[in-house]
């Protein structure tokens, strides 16, 4: 007589049942447009052209008075000025399904569905934001630390003297913050774990950061808000991390004035809409965005180069 | 694993592969320098080597939407953000005429590497083994055929002040064993950055070749 065992009952019992939940896999989507150190240039919107001339002028105490005697005709002095053209580019980013998946859905958080893939487009697009503002950075000529050595505490420290000694000695206002990618953060946590001098060693600041940390902002050093993000840009041999002053870079952007779909969702700076494709019982769910993320100070930020 | 089959010269346009290289996308750049970046680096001379100052590169990266590029990543448009980059003072060293530049299909477009940096894949994760004698030859190379000026000696001044910064704060720390190995490297460091700037004033470019 044979035993009814699992796995001879191949009609009554499933290889697996799916999990009452879905678990959101790994993200980055910290970036620092909302942190006050990315300046808002503006919107494209109504104005008449893709581009915004941010205009830079050496006013409020950038010269000197000149001596004179008694008598002596003052001469005038030419103010200096300086501008930074940013172009707005369209980023999309679209989903299809098809009626079988939507309709075989569970009532989980994170299905599929056109509304979570609307609040997910949403969310995509501070990840864009952080990629572009990293590949701003990357841009600088400047740098302070050495091609191929890990970053390190004096590395961040060469960063800092060249901002406090910008533009021939003027020097960066502050406050500082510095974009660093997961690696070059490590890296630096571990060179703060053997630092000799005992003034950086023994600060509340050290103890802090080598702790654990997770996502985004990372904490103060050294009077600097660090932050992380793993979109900082590699030229293959070095991460381009950089350190910079509040006013070093900013952002355009345009929010799309959708005509003629079914449905739209405004998702902040993003706008999403749902476009069916009934004879193929598709529905997509397409999100655009237009920005520009530009450095307008080049006095106001250098790179921190740590080995890729 | 080594993936020297799979690169292709620069070209001003991408083609699609059907092999990628396990490694995220980046965006199109080109090389470019800015007059106040040298670094001291040590080329070959003979049989010995010399100290050189050779100019470091900063990368001009062609991206939609970022630092005046327009277009798409595909065909961005560069027109404006080159005559920004040239008005900062900086040299754009063209791939097109100086062959530096390697293009791998990756994952969500392709990875473009300079073409000293070779991506080796040991038990599925990448490296990046760098040719660093090679890009620094080349690099010298570039102010001795003149595409890239001599460094003023005013900056190489500079560079030797943060030099001897750095030897003050190695020698605060006297009773610590490293630190005063620190200081003798760099002490070593500042006397051949005193020897190439020599160079540089006696010889000019030639000094380069």
């Amino acid at each position: 007589m044979a035993n009814n065992l699992y796995s001879t009952m191949g009609d009554v019992r499933m290889t697996s049942v799916i999990s009452s939940e879905i678990n959101l896999l790994l993200k980055d989507t910290a970036n620092l447009r909302n942190t006050g150190y990315m300046q808002y240039i503006g919107s494209i919107n109504g104005s008449g052209t893709d581009s915004v001339k941010v205009r830079k002028i050496g006013l409020m105490g950038r010269d000197n008075f000149e001596s004179r005697t008694e008598v002596q005709a003052a001469s005038e002095t030419s103010i200096t000025d300086d501008s930074v053209t940013l172009q707005v580019a369209r980023y999309s980013l679209m989903y299809n399904i098809s009626d079988l998946l939507n309709l075989t859905a569970t009532n989980a958080q994170f299905e599929p569905d056109p509304f979570a893939l609307a609040a997910s487009i949403a969310e995509s697009y501070n990840a864009l934001f952080a990629d572009l503002t990293a590949a701003a950075a990357a841009g600088v000529t400047s740098f302070a630390g050495t091609s191929g050595a890990t970053m390190s505490v004096s590395a961040l420290f060469e960063g800092l003297y060249d901002l406090e000694q910008a533009d021939s000695f003027r020097g960066a206002p502050g406050p500082f913050y510095a974009c660093f990618h997961p690696k070059s953060l490590t890296e630096l946590q571990a060179s703060l774990r053997s630092e000799q001098n005992n003034i950086i060693s023994q600060m509340a600041d050290t103890e802090r950061f080598v702790g654990a940390k997770g996502l985004g902002y990372m904490g103060k050093l050294f009077g600097i808000d660090i932050y992380r993000s793993s979109y900082v840009e590699s030229d293959g041999t070095d991460y381009e991390n950089w350190i910079a002053d509040g006013g070093a870079m900013g952002f355009v952007d345009g929010v799309p004035q959708i005509m003629g779909a079914a449905e739209v969702m405004e998702m902040d700076k993003v706008v999403v809409e749902v476009q069916r494709e009934g004879a193929q019982a598709l529905t997509s769910v397409i999100g655009h965005a237009y920005l520009s993320v530009g450095v307008i100070d080049s006095n106001r930020i250098t790179r921190i180069l740590a080995v890729d | 694993m080594s993936f020297d089959s799979l690169a292709q010269p620069w070209a001003p346009t991408k083609t699609d592969r059907t092999q990628r290289i396990p490694k995220a996308a980046n965006s199109s750049w080109m090389y470019m320098h800015h007059p106040t970046s040298w670094s001291l680096e040590y080329v070959k001379d003979g049989k010995k080597t010399k100290p050189v100052f050779v100019p470091k590169l900063s990368r001009f990266i062609m991206k939609a939407g970022v630092n005046g590029v327009g277009g798409t990543n595909d065909a961005p448009q560069t027109a404006l953000a080159r005559t920004q980059i040239r008005d900062n003072g900086n040299v754009i060293i063209d791939p097109s005429k100086h062959d530096y530049l390697r293009v791998y299909p990756a994952i969500g477009g392709t990875l473009t590497i300079n073409k000293w940096t070779n991506p080796k894949n040991l038990g599925g994760k990448i490296f990046m083994v760098s040719d660093d004698d090679g890009f620094r030859e080349w690099r010298k190379s570039l102010v001795a055929d003149g595409i890239i000026e001599v460094p003023n000696e005013l900056v190489i001044q500079g560079i030797i002040q943060k030099q001897l910064d750095l030897i003050v704060m190695h020698n605060s720390k006297p009773h610590i064993p490293q630190a005063q190995k620190d200081a003798t490297d760099a002490e070593q460091k500042l006397e051949d950055m005193r020897k190439a700037l020599e160079g540089i004033k006696k010889d000019g470019k030639k000094y380069y070749e």
